[in-house]
């Protein structure tokens, strides 16, 4: 179990915040069917305490521990540990709802199986070995909904693998495409690098919500739909925020520039859509922001 | 809206320096469902504005879940918490009321011009419409479940069209899961057990044979407890619609269906049927009058005294008793009607007049 000391709170008022809130939760969260004792889920609750750096104050502690989603919590650890009643009561619920998703993202039966199925696997948690388990449940913490969390690992899950097999092109296609495999090019230099200097300050000062909406609206082409989904608001929303945020960064450029010493006209030429050749951009350099293939299973027991 | 914008602010967008540390997906979680704190939010957004890899998987997480501000009541409440600008900027209402009044003025004119060159047709559409009636076929309308009770037992098994359930496959239970655990080894992907039949419950219950009834929905019994959930000339159409609705994820969710009757005896007893057979009491839960049951997508609910509200996901052999529970205290009123849109959206209302929502096919409640 963690220290709680390191985090704020002296472990008596933690500990005691906890035992009163065990106190009143134990039963009705369901971890004694489960076959977690007390004790244990005074553990668990005080772990996450900790690794979400939740123990400042009382209020924040019991704040905190009034968010999570219990019973849902109490179910994913008694799954990791082997619980046969837990994972019982796991498939009943999610089995199904894995699946859907699954076929909802991949929109391929025989893929959707196959992503359902290695998350199913890994959620088991065997290792490699056969020895020993580590299951990926352990990492839930509780503080979204379960169904959800379920989602977005299966959605990390479909991230990997599209982005681990989005290259594997076939030469033949690629040439029947008119493809023509060029020699690299020399370092690609911007015409006036001034432009970019201020687009990239500017996009810095702004907030984070718009350098969000305008990556994933002009990186990703992520239509207002799915942004507004996301965001819960209507399009229309979006679509003015956008529009608002593009404008201002627009002429707040411009102002950069004409201040780093280029005329209006230069500055306005250059916040044109000029064509890519004459800024000898490298598209398919600047537009990369992939990590790695496998970037989301460096998992950590840390919050956030 | 183009998705274009001025090349240097597209090339710095994609040059922001990168977050290396992910969010957890409890993290990312949490900020699809807008249960972060304002300040976790606007971290967790600065993250996604870095990081493409982040954003691609909240989007596919989000576009693979419910529509969380599906109905208007939502959306203003995702507005009244949303605490950053988003929601700030609104058009002033001068400009709906111009395009309105737009509106208004091009049907106006419309309707005249329609009316004076129409208007002499109008008395001849009843005999159209007289001649239309006589010759459909009569309506097969369905009644109302809510009639249901109103009839009589006989009139009612008449209406009856008796299927012979399909043989559903063997229940196999994924016991091999649980206890024997699923041998992976490095470099071959694990293939867990596909269970095309029911699942095992968590419950307690255990009753006879196994059957599934079709999707359907059912109606409170006011007065009686007698009452049949639906017809099975109902239940065979709902069937197909289900069918062809579920089409494309049909063969992954793979849930038995299997047609039969169920039914809310005298006592308050869940009773159920497949076939030709007799009815057979269900063993829920024994100290509970049940008022009502429903069927939808294979799964069965039944309703009864003190806020009972029972799920059997594999036709009626185990039964799980769902809590209707809010911060406020657990629900105590007598269910008198479970009624579901579709496999996701159901409702439960009690003779207190509380409703109960799910958008999640009855997994978690939330009160009206």
């Amino acid at each position: 179990m963690a220290s709680p000391s390191a985090a704020g709170l002296p472990d008596a008022q933690v500990f005691a915040v906890l035992r009163e809130f065990c106190a009143q939760k134990y039963e009705a969260s369901g971890a004694s069917e489960f076959g977690i004792a007390e004790a244990e889920f005074a553990e668990i609750l005080a772990d996450l305490a900790v690794q979400c750096n939740r123990t400042a104050s009382d209020a924040d502690l019991e704040d905190f521990l009034e968010s999570l989603h219990l019973e849902e919590l109490l179910l994913a650890r008694a799954c990791a540990k082997g619980s046969e009643i837990a994972w019982e009561t796991f498939l009943l619920r999610y089995r199904v709802t894995l699946y859907e998703t699954a076929y909802k993202m991949a929109r391929e039966e025989s893929t959707a199986r196959e992503l359902a199925d290695s998350l199913y696997a890994e959620l088991y948690g065997v290792d490699s070995k056969g020895q020993q388990r580590t299951s990926k449940l352990r990492y839930y913490q509780g503080r979204g909904s379960f169904q959800g969390w379920l989602r977005m690992v299966l959605a990390q899950e479909y991230v990997n693998r599209y982005r681990s097999t989005r290259h594997e092109t076939s030469l033949d296609e690629a040439v029947d495409a008119g493809q023509q495999f060029p020699a690299r090019e020399e370092a690609a230099t911007l015409a006036d690098s001034r432009a970019e200097i201020a687009a990239a300050a500017e996009l810095a000062a702004l907030d984070p919500e718009g350098r969000f909406l305008l990556a994933a609206y002009y990186l990703d082409r992520r239509t207002l739909a799915e942004i507004a989904k996301l965001m819960g608001v209507h399009e229309s929303t979006i679509s003015r925020k956008l529009e608002r945020t593009t404008l201002a960064l627009r002429k707040r450029i411009r102002k950069r520039m004409i201040q780093a010493g280029m005329s209006p006209r230069q500055a306005d030429e250059a916040m044109q859509d000029v064509d890519v050749r004459d800024l000898r951009l490298n598209v398919n350099e600047t537009l990369r922001q992939e990590t790695p293939d496998g970037a989301f299973y460096k998992e950590k027991d840390e919050c956030g | 809206m183009s998705q274009e914008i001025p090349s240097p602010i597209r090339s710095a967008l994609a040059r922001q320096a990168r977050a290396e540390v992910h969010p957890s997906p409890d993290v990312l979680t949490s900020f699809i469902e807008r249960t972060l704190s304002r300040d976790e939010r606007d971290h967790v957004t600065d993250h996604l504005a870095l990081c493409s890899d982040c954003r691609e998987a909240v989007f596919v997480a989000s576009n693979a879940g419910e529509d969380l501000i599906a109905d208007n009541k939502e959306l203003k409440a995702a507005a009244h918490r949303q605490p950053s600008a988003l929601v700030k900027p609104r058009r002033r209402w001068t400009f709906g009321l111009a395009w309105a009044g737009a509106a208004a003025a091009i049907l106006l004119v419309g309707g005249i011009l329609v009316r004076q060159r129409f208007g002499s047709v109008s008395t001849a559409r009843p005999n159209v419409s007289t001649v239309a009636s006589v010759n459909q076929a009569p309506a097969v309308t369905q009644p109302p479940s809510s009639r249901a009770p109103s009839l009589p037992e006989t009139e009612r098994e008449a209406v009856r069209t008796e299927v012979t359930p399909p043989k559903t496959g063997s229940s196999k239970v994924p016991a091999a899961v649980p206890s024997g655990a699923p041998k992976r080894k490095s470099g071959q992907q694990h293939q867990p057990e596909r269970n095309s039949d029911a699942v095992p419950a968590v419950e307690n219950v255990q009753n006879g044979p196994s059957a599934v009834a079709p999707p359907a929905i059912a109606a409170p019994v006011p007065g009686s407890h007698s009452a049949f959930v639906e017809n099975q000339a109902d239940s065979l159409s709902r069937l197909g619609q289900a069918a062809a609705a579920a089409k494309p994820t049909m063969s992954l969710r793979a849930f038995p269906l299997a047609l039969g009757q169920w039914r809310i005896s005298a006592d308050g007893h869940v009773e159920h049927r497949a076939g030709t057979e007799t009815w057979t009491r269900v063993r829920v839960d024994e100290a509970t009058t049940f008022h009502v049951v429903s069927v939808v997508a294979g799964d069965v609910w039944a309703g009864g005294d003190a806020g009972a509200l029972y799920c059997s996901r594999d036709g009626g052999q185990h039964w799980n008793r769902i809590p209707l529970v809010t911060n406020s205290g657990a629900e105590d009123g007598t269910i008198t009607s479970i009624h579901f849109d579709s496999a996701q959206q159901g409702t439960v209302v009690t003779a207190g007049g509380s409703r109960w929502r799910t958008s999640d096919g009855g997994i978690t409640w939330s009160s009206q």
